[in-house]
């Protein structure tokens, strides 16, 4: 038994105080390798400033999505997705249009060809009004869950597909 | 060695030296697509306002904004009222205008793809960023170009631009 918790204090002390030695060197390499390959490539990092998601995302928070160059032919209605706006800047917004869809906004409430939508993560109040905009062959409509704040002031519309850059995982 | 032996071997020498020249002559000249990457990085640098920049220097580069555009010039940008033809001075004086408003201005051209269509046309997509700070705040934008360029007397030349949003209601 005593000999067993001794084991487990020395892993723990080699854990936080490892030998630095040439193996230690080279798994930390193999370690910053995997990290920058993954999150540089593959699973991207990104903070969330702005509140045109709430309640679902906060203001301020963080998440990552997955760098997908096909992910624009893969999105649906409700999916969540980060758009390319500018280097190093996304916009998260959540589709709610379709190619060839006509979209439109009557008082607060989102209508797609017609017929209203039930938008369960839509929790504020919202008052928009928007006439009609038909979704372009290669464009998605996105917008974001937080419809209380002015129209003006939030950034929405018609998307090309290919600047959709993936979904975040969370 | 026979003098029958030596002759061939300087017209090889020959051949081989005038192949080179070629060579290095047509890899020295600079292909349309980089032409235009410079012409675009001119414009961007032209465009460009620093807090030290006094009023000569800001009408002067103002005025240099003319020759990179045809003399008849075709803007469409449907989320304005500004869409319609313009002189190349034209430009100049709403870019004049423009920079008054503003202390400073950057302009970044990313996703840059260029289509020689002609020895002397050439289309040009890319997505323009700006950022800049005056009295009424500081603001930082991106909208996507689509351009189509001409060469006239020996440089390339903005014929027509088209401006969207990366994400808007048209």
């Amino acid at each position: 038994m005593s000999e067993n918790n001794s084991e487990k204090r020395s892993l723990v002390k080699c854990f936080f105080k490892p030998k630095l030695d040439w193996k230690f060197g080279l798994r930390l390499l193999v370690v910053i390798a995997v990290a920058f390959v993954v999150f540089g490539f593959f699973l991207k990092p990104c903070f969330i400033y702005g509140s045109s998601m709430e309640p679902t995302y906060g203001s301020r928070g963080f998440t990552f999505y997955w760098n997908d160059p096909h992910a624009g032919d893969k999105v649906t209605y409700g999916d969540i997705v980060a758009i390319r706006y500018r280097t190093r800047e996304l916009f998260l917004k959540r589709v709610v249009g379709m190619p060839g869809d006509t979209i439109e906004f009557i008082g607060g409430k989102l209508y797609r060809n017609g017929q209203a939508v039930d938008e369960p993560y839509v929790k504020n109040p919202c008052v928009w009004e928007q006439p009609p905009v038909v979704v372009g062959p290669d464009q998605v409509f996105c917008v974001g869950d937080n419809r209380s704040m002015p129209r003006r002031q939030h950034q929405y519309g018609n998307v090309d597909r290919d600047r959709i850059a993936g979904k975040p995982i969370w | 060695m026979s003098v029958k032996h030596l002759k061939t071997i300087l017209s090889l020498l020959i051949l081989a030296l005038l192949a080179f020249a070629v060579y290095w002559f047509a890899i020295r000249q600079p292909s349309p697509e980089d032409l235009i990457k410079d012409r675009l990085a001119e414009i961007a640098d032209t465009a460009a306002k620093s807090p030290a920049e006094n009023d000569n220097s800001g009408l002067l580069k103002a005025a240099a904004m003319a020759k990179f555009f045809t003399d008849r010039f075709s803007v469409e940008w449907p989320e304005t009222d500004r869409s319609g033809e313009y002189e190349s001075r034209e430009v100049s004086q709403a870019f004049a205008a423009t920079r008054k408003l503003y202390n400073t201005l950057r302009f970044t051209v990313s996703e840059l793809q260029i289509k020689v269509t002609a020895p002397d046309t050439a289309s040009v997509d890319f997505l323009l960023s700006a950022d800049g700070s005056g009295s009424g705040g500081s603001f930082s934008d991106a909208r996507l170009i689509h351009s189509n360029w001409y060469l006239v007397d020996g440089k390339w030349r903005i014929g027509s631009i088209g401006i969207r949003p990366v994400m808007g209601l048209r």
